[in-house]
């Protein structure tokens, strides 16, 4: 093994980065070089000087760093359990509308001269109609929007 | 009872805060850009958390989050064009010193190491970083950037030597006595 092969095992030896066998790779040949061990000596009074300072340092946020965050949270928080009610009863107005204008247009377009006396007549002239067609499902709604339509 | 997701938020924010911190600060070489980025990276985790869409293993994928937050924040701040020779060098922390002379030279030691760190190449920057100022160990390290453990090794240690040589010149004076006189 060459000795910048051994120099890099000081470098991790530094951080505590050295696994059973290279540890004892390394000691095996400290004994006997003292080049590397010189330079052994050389690291820990300059990157250990600093390894060591940052494992002083402080871990601990920014006052108010918590705070803030729970702050962005909560604004969240709370919308998601609005969201769900508003999207469901938006959605179910928007189809109910639509199903009437559609029953509008569609009571408009058949029948152009029964607008107004069937719906000044509503019920009376629904129970009297025949019923409507099984496969179009907007028939009621169309009766409905006939009612609806005055 | 069910842990809720907000429990379940405040819990983890508990848990990993200093962890996350530690990271992003140890990408962006300022406490208060790695909190920036500490607030980004955990609401990435509180938008998964409400999706319903958490990871298994939470931990590293914590870790990944945290990592990519200070890597975007870093390249926002890059676009804006600031240098890293430009934003002032840490304040000291940890242990005061009773020596002030022994203070300033690990001081200015400390400025060698972050203007020596900037030139480092890509890969062993951030191995480096991710160890020395991120607290994290090396396997950790390889399992964060998906690189094998031995390559990181190689890395980490060819950056130690390579600071090693450009700090050596700004050693504090060895004959100095670290404890003081009383």
């Amino acid at each position: 093994m060459k000795h910048d092969a051994y120099r890099e095992l000081l470098a991790l030896r530094l951080y505590a980065e050295l696994d059973t066998e290279e540890v004892n790779k390394l000691e095996s040949h400290l004994q006997s070089c003292e080049a590397c061990h010189a330079f052994a000596k050389e690291l820990e009074g300059g990157l250990g000087l600093l390894s060591a300072r940052e494992r002083t340092m402080s871990d601990d946020l920014p006052e108010g760093w918590r705070e803030r965050l729970l702050h962005e949270t909560r604004s969240v928080r709370s919308a998601p359990r609005l969201q769900p009610w508003l999207h469901a009863a938006a959605a179910f107005a928007a189809g109910l509308l639509t199903m009437w204008l559609l029953g509008v247009a569609a009571g408009g377009a058949t029948s152009p001269t029964t607008d107004a006396p069937q719906a000044t007549h509503g019920p009376t002239s629904f129970e009297r109609s025949s019923p409507p067609p099984p496969s179009t499902g907007r028939g009621g709604l169309a009766n409905l929007g006939g009612l609806l339509g005055r | 009872m069910p842990e809720t997701a907000a429990s379940t938020f405040d819990r983890l924010v508990d848990e990993h805060q200093r962890e996350v911190f530690r990271i992003c600060r140890s990408i962006l070489r300022d406490d208060h850009l790695g909190a920036d980025a500490s607030q980004d990276a955990f609401l990435r985790v509180w938008s998964r958390l409400r999706s319903g869409n958490l990871p298994a293993h939470l931990p590293a994928w914590l870790r990944k989050v945290a990592l990519s937050a200070a890597i975007d924040l870093a390249r926002r701040r890059s676009h804006r064009a600031e240098t890293r020779t430009e934003e002032p060098a840490r304040e000291s922390a940890g242990c005061p010193s009773d020596d002030p002379a022994r203070t300033a030279a690990l001081q200015e030691l400390e400025e060698r190491l972050a203007t020596a760190i900037g030139e480092l190449p890509d890969g062993q920057r951030s191995v480096f970083l991710l160890r020395h100022e991120g607290g994290l160990g090396l396997r950790e390290v390889a399992e964060l950037l998906d690189v094998k453990l031995p390559t990181v090794k190689t890395q980490f240690a060819r950056a130690c030597l390579k600071l090693q040589a450009r700090l050596a010149p700004y050693r504090p004076d060895p004959n100095r006595s670290e404890e003081p006189s009383s």
